[in-house]
């Protein structure tokens, strides 16, 4: 319980992800083990055809470019290359909510991008939420 | 430590972090303090102020002896010794 962060992303917009990626990077350099679950919105942006055609949604379109600008000047990976980076590294996993897939009209592993560990049930994230101690949504 | 003896330091291993953001010089040394042996010490040089409160706290958790830091212009350097 006490070496395990779980990430509920339930939010697509690119401003998410990037929260999301620097949290679990964190996690990840004090040796937590994190599990990603994608929650609607979130298993959109993981689709291949969304990551491949870089439909990235921006809840606050405005700052989109500023985000972009910023984490490249700051020399922080764009958030899909900092997750693999740390999946790489560390132990980290993520899920998609089998219902979300649904909802977007995937339902196969093969159509998201090669990041997504596995496709669950939604009580398998409250489960694991229930255990982690770190349990955050974006 | 004090500043002189930090100084003094020889370090088994330099982690150039600069011009990195938290917590990338943090994952740089988890990644590199493998590479060194236990008793070693790991420098760690980044200008990500977030750093100087990471180290210490990521050294505490993970069960290594933080050092201390000597603060250079526009960053900082800060000694960790592998401890298992």
């Amino acid at each position: 319980m006490g070496n395990k962060m779980v990430i509920g992303l339930a939010s697509g917009s690119i401003m998410k992800l990037a929260t999301c990626s620097i949290v679990a990077g964190g996690a990840v350099a004090l040796e937590m083990e994190v599990d990603i679950y994608l929650l609607l919105q979130g298993a959109y942006a993981f689709k291949k055809d969304v990551v491949e055609k870089k439909r990235y949604l921006c809840d606050q379109p405005e700052l989109k470019e500023k985000l972009l600008t910023g984490l490249a000047e700051n020399k922080i990976p764009f958030p899909y290359d900092y997750l693999r980076k740390l999946k790489e590294n560390g132990n980290v996993r993520i899920h998609v909510c089998v219902t979300a897939g649904k909802v977007w009209g995937a339902r196969e592993l093969g159509d998201f991008v090669d990041l997504v560990d596995d496709i669950v049930g939604i009580a398998e994230y409250v489960t694991r939420a229930e255990e982690a101690a770190v349990h955050m949504v974006f | 430590m004090t500043l002189g003896e930090l100084r003094t330091i020889k370090p088994d291993k330099t982690v150039d972090a600069r011009g990195m953001s938290c917590p990338g010089p943090l994952l740089e040394a988890k990644r590199s303090i493998t590479g060194i042996p236990k008793g070693g010490i790991m420098e760690v040089l980044s200008s990500d102020s977030g750093t100087n409160k990471d180290i210490p706290q990521w050294a505490k958790k993970i069960g290594h002896e933080f050092l201390g830091t000597v603060e250079e212009a526009g960053y900082w350097k800060l000694y960790v010794k592998r401890m298992k």
